[in-house]
């Protein structure tokens, strides 16, 4: 029988969504594995190890995901090797198989500043960023973040208790943003929502989440009458 | 351009085998190189077509006879598509490569997600067996990525 060159198998690979049938094709031959690969425009990570060895399959993600604990090396693999990336999330959720030791231990090597600015300028695309949880984040990561995706619409923040003011400075002067969850910052003030409600940034977010950030007063919310859009506040 | 079928004339299609298809224009250029090739007026006669052979080319201008009949209802189409993609897997890869070739959407589509049915809920050694592929991983290379694939992402 004939065999099909790469552009069709990819036509029809691109029919396949389910990631038990796309991990079959995989393990079919080296061509199928190959263009199981290069179609391939999401994927979940449980765990990074190895990551360098298997990512290189998947040089056209559009979305990245991974609940999991991930180091600045690694982020800046995906970044070297899917610059296409639009949807990132990071968000973390513990995994009750951890041990303590290991969880603090792990916690100390997780994502940082710099493993958010290798992927600011490696993936020029990215929409919708999740990091939250993701503790080790502080200001720095989020301002290059901000200034380098221009297509940035979401962005969550939640429990990113190292972002300070400084941070929402950044994101007051975006004009993309539209939602923007900051539940938990502990950090932030009043004076940090000034600069949401003065800056571009106050003419495109329609959804901001401040639950939980405690230094916040009455003061502050009412600054944020001033924004246009915001349609939803929490 | 409008090419209504009472107005349409007869194009001649030769296949890679040499066998010349005789085909209303308003059925033909349903296939977007064979249109581009009639609206740059480059159409000779009978038009090469060096990637299909000729059993393949009956079955895709059958296909485009069906779509380009105006009194075709949408359900009546899907029934028809139906049974059209109701082949071997031989039959359904020439049909991806013919369509691929003359750049008829409809058709690839119909044929590729067809194939990509057959590959759903499958493990790769049944897959191997329908379309006839050799495994030329090497065992080291294949526990490896079942391993990756496993433990690794989803």
């Amino acid at each position: 029988m004939e065999t099909l060159c790469d552009d069709e198998l990819a036509l029809i690979l691109k029919w396949v969504h389910d990631s038990d049938d796309r991990k079959s094709s995989s393990l079919v031959c080296k061509q199928w594995l190959r263009v199981e690969g290069q179609t391939r425009s999401s994927i979940r990570v449980l765990q990074t190890y190895r990551l360098s060895n298997y990512l290189p399959r998947f040089p056209n993600l559009v979305t990245f995901e991974s609940p999991r604990f991930i180091a600045n090396a690694e982020l800046e693999i995906v970044s070297k090797t899917c610059p296409n990336i639009e949807i990132l999330n990071l968000n973390f959720k513990r995994t009750s198989r951890i041990s303590k030791d290991f969880d603090f231990i792990s916690r100390l090597m997780d994502v940082g500043d710099d493993g958010i600015r290798k992927i600011a300028t490696g993936c020029s695309r990215l929409r919708e960023i999740g990091l939250r949880k993701r503790r080790r984040i502080g200001d720095g990561g989020v301002i290059s973040l901000v200034e380098t995706a221009m297509n940035l619409t979401t962005l969550n923040l939640g429990k990113c208790n190292k972002i300070t003011d400084k941070a929402l400075e950044a994101i007051g002067s975006s004009n993309s943003i539209r939602v923007l969850n900051l539940q938990g910052c502990s950090l932030i003030t009043d004076c940090g929502l000034a600069f949401l409600a003065k800056g571009c940034v106050s003419k495109t977010l329609k959804k901001l989440v401040i639950a939980g950030c405690h230094r916040i007063t009455n003061r502050g919310v009412s600054f944020l009458k001033q924004m246009c859009c915001l349609e939803e506040l929490n | 351009m409008s090419l209504s079928p009472s107005t349409s004339k007869m194009l001649s299609l030769k296949s890679s085998d040499g066998k010349v298809l005789e085909v209303e224009e308003h059925v033909a250029v349903l296939c977007e190189t064979i249109k581009s090739l009639v609206e740059d007026g480059c159409a000779d006669s009978p038009i090469p077509l060096a990637n299909v052979d000729g059993a393949t080319l009956g079955n895709v201008m059958e296909w485009c006879k069906k779509h380009a009949d105006q009194k075709a209802s949408a359900d009546d189409l899907e029934d028809w598509d139906a049974e059209f993609v109701e082949r071997d897997q031989g039959e359904l890869y020439h049909l991806i490569m013919a369509a691929n070739y003359l750049n008829i959407k409809g058709l690839l589509d119909l044929i590729c997600q067809k194939v990509a049915d057959m590959i759903k809920g499958k493990h790769p050694e049944k897959i191997r067996e329908i379309f006839n592929i050799e495994n030329d991983f090497t065992p080291e290379q294949q526990e490896q990525i079942r391993k990756d694939n496993s433990w690794a992402f989803e």
